[in-house]
């Protein structure tokens, strides 16, 4: 049947058929011809069409239901249609694919460890900056901490300030404040070493958290009458009372307290600070007889969380509180002046706010890095499937000869990239499942429980899917257009080696090129985080640690011990410590450096020679024993340290470091001057000044500290310390027994080296993790660099196997061949290493503030990285060279 | 019964019955039907199109361009072998339906409402 279509209509189907245009003419017909009928039965024409469209009623409606059914049914059609190309396509590549089993079981490998590295880098990230806490509310939670001159991070909040905060109109539902504490408790007599939270009563309401048992803490509780419950956290709940569901309603005594049960949190929920397991919720006691600290704006105790209003943007609250801050400096400029207020979204503030600054950036450089590992392996895949491509040249051809069309050639090729990426992508997460596992299984030697859950959920398999695909797309792309593309006629007619032949070699060349270079960026990357590493545990903190042994004793846990029992308790075990055999010292101090705990006291002067505003000063302070200096340092440079005659009965006394006694007495001899702690009135006197150590992080810049008598500021609970002449772990069992001896109702918790507090702890943190993660990513991209330029260099081996068989019945030498071929692999590398030099210098400056003491483009590590990718390379191409040096003349002559 | 409400697969069975006869275009059923009807069954000439599309879809009926004796294009349907077996299940559905309703007819005259047929036989 021929068609004569009116010409003005052929535009409308110049691009192939048009319903559109098929349903105007077959209306069109329809009353033309019953026009013509009615015309016949004597009606004017006029007359007759008007009737004929009457009769097919709303044309417009008729027409526009008929397009949709046509639209729905093409939609409908065409679906199918691509559904049994997918599956035709996807059934073809895994024939193949099983044919090709070697090749597919070393893409497969590749991928797993190219994805599986960024599944692991992913699920990490996402523990930190993604993972809600488990409530409706989590994206509306909002974490606050104040900031002044002193400190580096944000701290903690006074509860007259949170108060203040609280009470801005129409900002938060709800606002908590809370702070961390150990806490004796015990049940039937056994007493347990617990971490709680002390918190207003609304924390849970705030944050939405219910209970699994019983209740949680109500907003009342703590605020009408003197607090007599707890809630238990779920996880200590199974491991302390096996789960038993009696346990609500009973009593049990907390720090020699009797409190009663009134519930479990609901499972999953650990704690608000981030990363440390909580065991209990106390509530905090803000009952008028709680004491005056309710209303001093110069105690800094209290993390503070609370829910956002709805519709409340987190610029908008920031904005409001920063505001509230600028009102609370100019009322109270005493305590307020220069104190600003942070305000960041709950996942942004993990692990805690003070030390959360560096994460984001870390997790860009980790990621970034392992995408680039990611890249590597694409490169080598797209190797790869380009080889076997080449060797599947005559298939494609055939077909595409036979009418198969470009882009079906290339999906097909798509297609087998994208079951070997989904294989890939699965084993890669079971890699990331195992080693998450183990990763969370690290207990780190922190002075805090804290806990690692990196656990796989949805975004992480979400993240892996949206890995696979672009590895898909990216190994897949050149090797399925470089097939697509290939003449069949060239192919077909001559044997195989052709111009297509050289091309394809040089787009395996600049694979390998590329691969080089980005292997080079993250091993520059790799190589400065381990410098970096080296560099922080050997620098000179300050203070010693090697041979320190550390340890935690807390006399509040055993009943009984007032402050007189308290320091004859500590008096008679430091003694017998220090006689024990390979002790040279022995000291005790409240705090550890680079702990997670720090206590500050508000300075005031009390001579006017003194440089302290009126409002004072926030410094750092540590109580420390006899010893202290001797046992750990640092050095004192004037003046003397504690001795045993600055008891409770002698004239308080301080050691300030240098960096206090410069920002106090710019121009003065410190020793011998006073100042007042604003907390308890007290005076004391400077009579000596240490070096200035580092205290909190790493690298941190000269911070004020000084450090007051244990014996003149009791505490009940203390860290031993002890200097040893060999292994700190060899006394750790004698330390023990001396306590056992002493009290055997008196624990010791935290016996470790300081290394190895340092190793663990918050201070090297950072680097460490740069160092590990980034050694991995290193010796990964190098691996896959060395696999890569085998590939390249042993398959231009064999392919050029007649001509070198040729050169040597000319009588070319075997070095002669040797140096030839290893040529080829070592100027693939020296382009791609000097490529990757220059973007590596780019990217390592964005590196340069997780660096501790080294330049981002420090030139050892960039020299020893472009050694090492050198010598790589040399052996990865001599390997193929000695193959293509022992080809026999004649058998290379008469191969194909 | 000029206003007989026309249900859907009324018309479609319609349609089937038509293009029985051999391949026709949209307007030639709406010829057939107005013809074999007497104007009996009313049909919006509207009406037929979006039923003869949907008939497509499904496969019943076959359409292609074709030239009429007047020599115009025009849109030919004709029925496909499953517009064939559908056209035979129906007329037997409508068969079974007609003859119910002329028994019920049939029985309504001279019987006390709320016996049946069946009923009184028995």
């Amino acid at each position: 049947m021929s068609r004569t279509t009116p010409p003005w209509r052929r535009y409308l189907r110049f691009w192939g058929p048009n319903p559109a245009a098929d349903i105007d003419d077959e209306l069109g017909f329809h009353i033309t011809e019953r026009t013509e009928e009615l015309i016949a039965r004597g009606l004017t024409p006029s007359e007759a069409r008007a009737a004929a469209e009457r009769e097919l009623g709303d044309i417009v409606r008729v027409k526009s239901t008929v397009r949709a059914l046509d639209a729905a049914h093409n939609h409908r059609q065409g679906l199918i249609e691509r559904l049994e190309d997918l599956a035709r396509d996807v059934r073809y590549a895994a024939r193949a694919l099983i044919k090709a089993r070697t090749l597919s079981l070393v893409v497969i490998v590749t991928l797993a460890l190219g994805i599986g590295v960024n599944s692991i880098i992913f699920s990490i990230i996402n523990a930190y900056l993604f993972r809600p806490l488990p409530t409706p509310y989590a994206g509306r939670l909002a974490v606050m901490g104040t900031t002044d001159q002193l400190a580096i991070g944000p701290h903690e909040m006074s509860y007259p300030d949170y108060m203040d905060y609280r009470a801005i109109p129409g900002v938060f539902d709800d606002l908590a404040a809370y702070y961390n504490n150990t806490a004796s408790l015990s049940s039937d007599g056994h007493p347990e070493r617990v971490w709680v939270d002390v918190t207003t009563g609304n924390l849970f309401s705030a944050l939405g958290i219910g209970a699994a048992l019983g209740r949680t803490l109500l907003p009342t509780d703590g605020v009408t009458a003197k607090p007599s419950v707890i809630v238990l956290s779920y996880a200590y709940w199974k491991r302390r009372f096996n789960g038993d569901r009696r346990i609500v309603g009973d009593t049990i005594r907390v720090d020699g307290q009797v409190l009663t049960v009134v519930g479990v949190a609901r499972e999953g929920f650990r704690g608000v600070s981030g990363m440390i397991q909580v065991d209990g919720w106390l509530p905090l006691d803000v009952t008028p007889a709680a004491g005056n600290w309710i209303e001093r704006r110069d105690q800094g105790n209290f993390n503070i969380i609370g829910r956002l209003k709805s519709g409340v943007s987190f610029s908008q609250a920031r904005a409001a509180v920063k505001l509230r801050a600028k009102q609370l400096a100019s009322a109270y400029p005493k305590t307020n002046k220069d104190v600003d207020v942070v305000l960041v979204t709950e996942p942004r503030s993990r692990p805690v706010l003070t030390i959360s600054g560096p994460i984001p950036l870390m997790a860009i450089v980790m990621g970034a890095l392992a995408g680039l590992v990611l890249l590597v392996a694409c490169a080598n895949v797209a190797s790869l499937l380009l080889a076997r491509a080449t060797s599947r040249q005559r298939e494609i051809a055939v077909r595409a000869a036979l009418g198969a069309s470009r882009w079906r050639l290339v999906r097909q090729s798509l297609a087998e990239s994208l079951l070997l990426a989904g294989a890939g992508a699965g084993c890669a997460l079971a890699l990331a499942r195992w080693a998450t596992s183990k990763l969370g299984d690290i207990r780190p030697a922190t002075d805090a429980p804290v806990f690692f859950d990196f656990s796989l959920d949805w975004r992480v398999f979400a993240f892996t899917l949206g890995a696979a695909l672009v590895t898909a797309f990216i190994a897949g792309i050149f090797p399925a257009l470089r097939g697509a593309t290939t003449a069949p006629q060239s192919v077909l007619a001559g044997g195989g080696r052709s111009n297509t032949d050289r091309r394809q070699h040089r787009l395996r060349g600049g694979l390998v090129v590329a691969q080089v270079a980005v292997s080079t960026i993250v091993l520059i990357a790799a190589g400065l985080f381990a410098r970096s590493m080296r560099h922080a545990l050997e620098m000179d903190l300050g203070f010693r640690t090697e041979h320190v042994l550390t340890s935690a004793i807390d006399l509040t846990l055993t009943p009984g011990y007032d402050s007189i029992r308290g320091k004859a308790f500590y008096r008679d075990v430091v003694e017998q410590v220090r006689r024990l055999p390979g002790v040279l010292s022995v000291t005790m101090a409240s705090r550890i450096p680079f702990g997670y705990g720090s206590s500050s006291r508000r300075v005031l002067a009390t001579q006017r020679t003194a440089s302290i505003p009126n409002e004072g000063l926030r410094i750092f302070v540590n109580t420390v024993g006899l010893d202290y200096f001797r046992t750990l340092g640092p050095s004192i440079v004037h003046g003397r340290t504690f001795e045993a005659t600055d008891d409770e009965n002698a004239p308080t006394v301080a050691v300030v470091n240098e960096a206090m006694a410069k920002r106090l007495w710019p121009d003065e001899e410190a020793l011998g001057k006073r100042f007042r702690l604003a907390e308890t009135g007290e005076e004391l006197q400077v009579i000596g000044v240490s070096r200035t150590a580092q205290y909190m992080s790493v690298g941190e810049e000269p911070r004020p500290f000084f450090y007051i008598s244990w014996s003149q500021h009791y505490r009940p609970d203390m860290m031993v310390q002890l200097h040893t002449t060999g292994d700190p772990l060899a006394l750790a069992q004698p330390l023990r027994e001396i306590v056992r001896a002493r009290d055997s109702n008196v624990p010791v918790f935290d016996l470790r080296t300081m290394s190895e507090h340092l190793r663990g702890g918050r201070a090297l943190f950072i680097v460490r993790m740069g160092a590990i993660f980034g050694a991995a990513f290193g010796l990964l991209a190098l691996t896959l660099a060395a696999v890569g330029v085998y590939g390249v260099v042993s398959y231009s081996v064999s392919s050029r196997t007649r001509e070198i068989g040729i050169r040597m019945a000319l009588g070319a030498r075997m070095g002669a061949v040797l140096r030839m071929v290893v040529r080829q692999g070592i100027i693939l590398c020296a382009i791609g290493v000097a490529v990757g030099i220059v973007g590596a210098a780019g990217i390592t400056r964005l590196m340069s503030s997780l660096l501790y003491d080294v330049n981002p483009t420090d030139p050892t590590t960039f020299a020893v990285v472009a050694a090492a990718l050198g010598l790589v390379a040399f052996v990865a191409s001599f390997i193929p060279a000695r193959r293509a040096a022992k080809v026999d003349p004649s058998t290379a002559l008469r191969a194909d | 019964m000029s206003d007989l409400d026309l249900l859907q697969g009324t018309l479609d069975f319609l349609i089937l019955r038509t293009l029985a006869w051999g391949p026709m275009h949209g307007f030639g059923v709406a010829r057939w039907i107005r013809g074999v009807t007497d104007g009996t069954l009313q049909i919006d000439d509207g009406a037929l199109y979006p039923a003869l599309h949907r008939m497509e879809h499904r496969g019943w009926i076959l359409a292609d361009w074709g030239i009429t004796e007047n020599n115009r294009r025009a849109k030919f349907y004709r029925l496909s072998a499953k517009g064939r077996k559908q056209l035979q299940a129906q007329t037997a559905s409508w068969q079974r339906y007609a003859g119910a309703v002329t028994q019920i007819i049939r029985a309504s005259i001279g019987t006390s409402p709320g016996v049946s047929p069946d009923a009184r036989r028995s």
